[in-house]
């Protein structure tokens, strides 16, 4: 597994469980919010996790599902606000068919995951940072001129982990009276706006350190998560809700 | 699907001489592949095996080069036992850093970093008998299956560490951001943490006898590791701990110099140059100036780009990318001999037109609109399709009016 992923998992892993919130949201210099009129939604990369009793190993078979679940609830909450969503469809036989197509793709991604772990890092509010110009070719793809991409880890539990949960919460509660233990489902994620004329990076936000409580696989709990993201993109027409359902 | 039981390869008697010398130097290699059905965390491995090279093909990192892949496809086959648990399929991987990997259904990788660093064929059928002996060992499932109830499969392959070729886990390439959320956990265990001290070396004796069977030049193996050496050296101190349970790559040299020396009974002379396998890999080189251009490492592009203008100073898209990487290093020295670079490269090929993108770039880091319109568009003419074809216009629109751009350089 890539070095970044594996941060990107565990600061997740330690985010599910911790609490502590601070604001990500990074724009570009010269963004102008105004001008986003439609955005195409990039398949997102999501590697989802599954924890069991003893340990939390990665499932790939479900992270497909676990995209069609993030890129519905996109485009459901943009729905919600003066920007049109155009989710980009590539399906694995268009790039198997087309690697030209796939290989852009990847640097596509490539380029924009770089610029991300570089604006994660940043402690100005503000930054000015181009990727790969070839990412205009998905935005003629999609017809827009932003492209939204997203990156993460989805994290769900087995019976086996639920079940021992449940145990642990009921001694705790027995013991301590009344602590909670924390859901182990957990959403974490990476935004970053691109504005495909200029190949500039616009804008960035991710998941809280207190916000991955979300249901990777259910459409509301992912839908309220992806709100809450994208509130400070769409001022006045979303709400920053404080906790997923 | 391929047969489910497999006997271990029989080497005929100077091969098995040999490889009993390696034996002893690395005396830990013992018992490390299996015989026998698939075990269930086996068959777990292959399913996994399966997703993982599906999409590895649709990411677009493999390259699509038939006739280089058949080459290296027909190297490996011929150094592969015929009693494997799969057929081989050898696949090009678009990464600059020198690796190559197994899955343990058949499917071998081979890095353009590493195809790109060796210069001999008989080179290439070490690193590639290597990575056949991991899937005929079925090094995977052994491990698996020592370790099993403790770790899930891939758990396991991962936190061992030892690197089979290639430098693992520091190289910070194209391949591994690439690989980020795709899922492919086990292609990227095998290929950064290798498969453990003693199936690599065990690997590696396998690969010397069968690098002889083949009929080709022993002294292709201590090459490989030479080469391996000068690139990336041992590591010691504190990353030893992360690496430090496989054999050093000085250690394999020492070995497989050895074995060589005994077979040929004297030392390994300087060989001649192989210029068919420079012709067959020649794509290979300039895509790997490329890949280090896009990783943000134009140093390493230039360096490796120099080294191969060294042997062959007529590689038309070796110069072009030669001068993309001068362009993105930044400075003005950097930048005028990106000039020159360029120029040349049209000069041998007037019909690359990413080298008019390049010129466009570099008239702009000038101040000289003119002439950048002209070589963007130039581009645009050439390439009308150009991926970057918005961004191209898009300049040349801010290009045409009065007041200096405020956007960013592109990155390449």
């Amino acid at each position: 597994m890539p070095a970044s992923i594996r941060s990107l998992a565990l600061v997740a892993l330690l985010a599910v469980a911790s609490g502590c919130a601070t604001s990500a949201v990074r724009t570009a210099d010269s963004f102008d919010r105004e001008a986003v009129e439609e955005v195409g939604i990039m398949p997102p990369e999501i590697e989802y996790f599954v924890r069991t009793a003893t340990l939390t190993e990665p499932r790939p078979e479900r992270n497909d599902e676990v995209a069609s679940v993030l890129v519905e609830a996109l485009r459901n909450v943009l729905a919600r606000t003066p920007i049109r969503p155009e989710a980009l469809v590539l399906t694995d036989s268009a790039l198997v068919a087309d690697p030209a197509l796939a290989l852009e793709l990847t640097r596509a991604r490539e380029s924009v995951a770089l610029r991300a772990d570089s604006i994660a890092t940043l402690k100005a509010k503000t930054f000015t940072l181009a990727v790969d110009p070839e990412v205009g070719r998905f935005a003629d793809l999609a017809d827009t001129d932003y492209l939204l991409f997203v990156r993460g880890s989805a994290f769900g539990s087995s019976g086996g982990a639920v079940a021992r949960d449940a145990a642990v919460a009921a001694a705790t509660m027995i013991l301590f009276g009344g602590l909670s233990v924390p859901s182990m489902n957990g959403l974490s994620i990476e935004l970053v706006l691109v504005d495909a004329n200029t190949a500039e990076v616009v804008w960035y936000n991710r998941t809280g350190r207190n916000q991955a409580g979300s249901n990777p696989l259910n459409l509301r709990s992912v839908e309220t998560h992806i709100e809450r993201l994208l509130a400070p993109l769409a001022p006045g027409h979303l709400r920053a809700r404080r906790r997923a359902a | 699907m391929p047969p489910l039981l497999r006997s271990r390869p029989s080497l005929p008697r100077p091969t098995r001489s040999a490889g009993v010398g390696l034996l002893l130097v690395v005396a830990s290699a013992t018992c490390v592949g299996q015989t026998g059905p698939l075990s269930a965390s086996e068959r777990r491995l292959w399913q996994t095996s399966a997703t993982e090279v599906a999409a590895l093909q649709r990411s677009g990192l493999i390259d699509n080069d038939a006739a280089l892949s058949a080459y290296v496809g027909a190297i490996a086959r011929r150094v592969a036992p015929p009693d494997g648990p799969a057929p081989v399929q050898v696949h090009i991987v678009l990464d600059p850093e020198a690796n190559a990997f197994a899955l343990p259904n058949g499917h071998v990788y081979v890095h353009a970093g590493l195809l790109a660093m060796l210069d001999r064929e008989d080179q290439l059928a070490q690193v590639l008998g290597h990575e056949v002996a991991h899937v005929t060992q079925r090094h995977s499932a052994a491990r698996v299956d020592r370790a099993r109830g403790i770790l899930s499969a891939v758990q396991i392959l991962g936190v061992a560490a030892s690197v089979g070729f290639g430098v693992g886990g520091g190289a910070g390439a194209g391949f591994w951001n690439g690989l980020a959320n795709t899922g492919l956990s086990l292609t990227a265990s095998l290929a950064i943490s290798g498969h453990g001290r003693a199936a690599e070396a065990e690997a590696d004796v396998l690969a010397f006898g069968h690098l002889q069977q083949a009929g080709y030049d022993v002294c292709g193996a201590p090459e490989v590791f030479t080469r391996l050496l000068t690139r990336y050296p041992d590591r010691s101190g504190v990353e030893t701990f992360f690496y430090g349970d496989h054999p050093q790559t000085s250690r394999r040299l020492a070995a497989a110099t050895a074995a060589a020396e005994r077979v040929r009974n004297g030392p390994c002379t300087a060989a001649p140059r192989d210029s068919l396998y420079a012709a067959r890999t020649s794509g290979v080189r300039a895509r790997l100036v490329e890949l280090w251009v896009r990783a943000d490492r134009p140093d390493r592009a230039l360096a490796d780009a120099d080294r191969f203008l060294q042997a062959d100073s007529t590689h038309a898209g070796v110069w072009a990318w030669r001068a993309e990487a001068g362009r993105a290093l930044g400075t003005d020295e950097a930048r005028g001999r990106a000039r020159e670079d360029a120029h040349q490269a049209l000069a041998l090929d007037a019909t690359l037109a990413m080298v008019h993108r390049t010129l466009g770039g570099l008239a702009e880091d000038r101040g000289d609109r003119s002439g950048a319109r002209e070589a963007y568009a130039a581009y645009l003419a050439a390439q009308p399709d150009a991926p970057d074809r918005r961004y191209i216009r898009r300049r040349l629109a801010e290009l045409a009016a009065p007041p200096p751009s405020s956007l960013p350089p592109s990155p390449h």
